[in-house]
């Protein structure tokens, strides 16, 4: 799988803009290899679980398939113990993915390879680098208000705004890797914090059919619900279902899932998305 | 409201100097899209409108023809003042595009020329131009693709035989249009980069003018940010015109 196949176009161009700061990125890129990186693979190996053949074999063995399907050298993975469900990515140079528990417990094991899969997507398009930059203007802002309050507060917002963009980019290689409608109802679970779903996987693609519709009745509408987006550093879902909806017509994921097929790889043993870790 | 509407309806229609896309080879608008979507280096344009698109999403690249409404109006939003489209409510027609391109690559319209002629004008001159440019080696490449017997010929002799079957032939200028669409482009670009060296410094000027000269400053870079992006509508103009010039090709192949 290559990046541009699966890059959101806001996603690319944001990239781009971002690209141009090259020296501040270096900066960043070293700080990340001696700091964040090293601070960060303590605090996993100290007070997560790291998963190996030996302690989650079916986790492993899914986090392999996904790790070669998508085509990255293999990240360490960890589990952390957290009721919300949730997952992430980060590093340069030395990566990993951590997954919450409860994630584990309350996916099946396809919805959880969608959820890896979009974290694999983080790694290929190389999100986790700007990231970073978002997240030490994030520290600044604590750490002195004014910063973030003022100087700061363009960029931050975007950053977050590509932060936003980035997720899509993320859900596609998810939706490219196990399929579409295991990625709608892993996000299906996510929204509602449930283990079990009944009934069309498409409900959060309705859901954000009607919300676009409403945001967009009058410009009122558009400016209200962008002021509340602008501070949110992930699309809401039904949004990410709507725009995996749209992508899944595409060119490109057509010959994404045509080539997983081939392969034999995660698509048919997901058509059996009923059984669980 | 209604009149509203009715702007906005007849924005997405097809300009009636682009309909003829419709009816040219997927591979040909293909690549009249990546020019108005990526740079030369395969990055999306920060600008375009085009990939966020449903029928992008659909269409591309197997369905090109489904696209072409979507192609022709982003086409003409780059040739077209960005103000200008906002507050009419569409962009500039193909015409007008086409004479501003020709200005900017010098090349000498009339006010009664078709879109044809103008085009015809713009693709002699820039071959022209570019057999210039080329070596010796690919020039005789190239008169040998055309007929032209190559071998007691000068440079310069070769360069005249083949500039004089580019004003005489169609087929031949068909042929060498293809073939030099990449040196013009290149040569678009040099000139581009030359122009946005020149306005740098005038602007650094006018920052030294104080209050006024910074009111003025920003008016001038919200004007120049919002009109026509010649990087990018000239090339495209460019494969329209071949493309046009190509279907009269095969029609009258046809015939």
């Amino acid at each position: 799988m290559k990046a541009r196949q699966i890059m959101h176009p806001a996603d690319a161009k944001a990239l781009q803009v971002l690209k141009h700061a090259r020296g501040f990125n270096t900066l960043i890129k070293y700080f990340m290899q001696v700091g964040d990186e090293r601070i960060m693979r303590g605090e996993n190996l100290g007070t997560m679980l790291r998963v190996s053949p030996d302690n989650l074999p079916k986790v492993y063995t899914a986090f392999q398939e996904v790790v070669h399907c998508v085509g990255i050298d293999e990240p360490e993975l960890y589990i952390y113990n957290d009721p919300v469900m949730n997952a992430y990515t980060y590093g340069d140079t030395r990566i990993f993915v951590a997954l919450s528990s409860s994630l584990v417990e309350r996916l099946t094991l396809p919805e959880l390879k969608s959820i890896m899969a979009h974290e694999c997507g983080h790694i290929l398009c190389r999100h986790t680098l700007y990231m970073t930059v978002l997240h030490i203007i994030e520290d600044m802002g604590k750490a002195a208000q004014v910063i973030t309050g003022s100087l700061a507060f363009p960029a931050y917002c975007a950053l977050q705004y590509w932060n936003r963009m980035s997720e899509y980019s993320a859900d596609r290689c998810a939706a490219a890797v196990v399929g579409e409608q295991v990625f709608q109802f892993a996000l299906l679970k996510l929204t509602s914090g449930l283990s079990d779903i009944q009934g069309d996987p498409y409900q959060l693609v309705e859901q954000g059919k009607r919300y676009y519709e409403m945001k967009n009745a009058s410009f009122f509408d558009r400016v209200q619900q962008a002021c509340r987006e602008m501070f949110y550093s992930h699309p809401q879902d039904c949004q990410r279902a709507y725009e995996i909806d749209r992508w899944k017509s595409s060119a490109n994921y057509r010959k994404l899932i045509r080539k997983n097929m081939q392969k034999g790889g995660l698509l048919q043993k997901n058509s059996l998305f009923n059984y669980k870790i | 409201m209604k009149n509203g509407v009715n702007r906005a309806a007849k924005a997405k229609t097809t300009d009636k100097d682009l309909r003829f896309l419709s009816s040219c080879e997927n591979e040909d608008l293909r690549v009249l899209c990546d020019i108005l979507t990526h740079d030369r280096l395969g990055n999306i344009r920060i600008t375009e409108q085009l990939t966020a698109t449903d029928e992008y999403n659909r269409n591309y690249p197997e369905d090109m023809l489904f696209l072409v409404p979507q192609i022709s109006n982003e086409l003409l939003k780059y040739g077209s003042n960005t103000l200008a489209t906002f507050w009419h409510n569409e962009p500039d027609s193909y015409q007008t595009v086409l004479r501003r391109v020709c200005k900017q690559m010098d090349v000498r319209t009339m006010e009664k020329d078709s879109v044809a002629k103008m085009e015809h004008n713009l693709l002699t001159t820039l071959c022209q131009d570019t057999l210039d440019k080329m070596s010796e080696r690919e020039l005789r490449l190239l008169a040998n693709e055309n007929g032209i017997p190559d071998k007691r010929l000068t440079r310069q002799a070769l360069t005249a035989a083949l500039l004089m079957a580019v004003r005489t032939s169609r087929a031949v200028l068909t042929r060498i249009a293809a073939r030099v669409i990449q040196y013009i482009v290149e040569i678009i670009t040099i000139r581009g980069v030359a122009t946005a060296g020149i306005e740098t410094a005038t602007r650094a000027v006018g920052g030294a003018l104080g209050p006024i000269g910074w009111i003025a400053l920003g008016a001038w870079t919200v004007y120049d940010i919002s009109s026509p992006a010649y990087r990018v509508c000239v090339p495209a103009v460019l494969q329209v015109a071949y493309m046009r010039l190509n279907r009269f090709e095969q029609e009258r192949s046809v015939a």
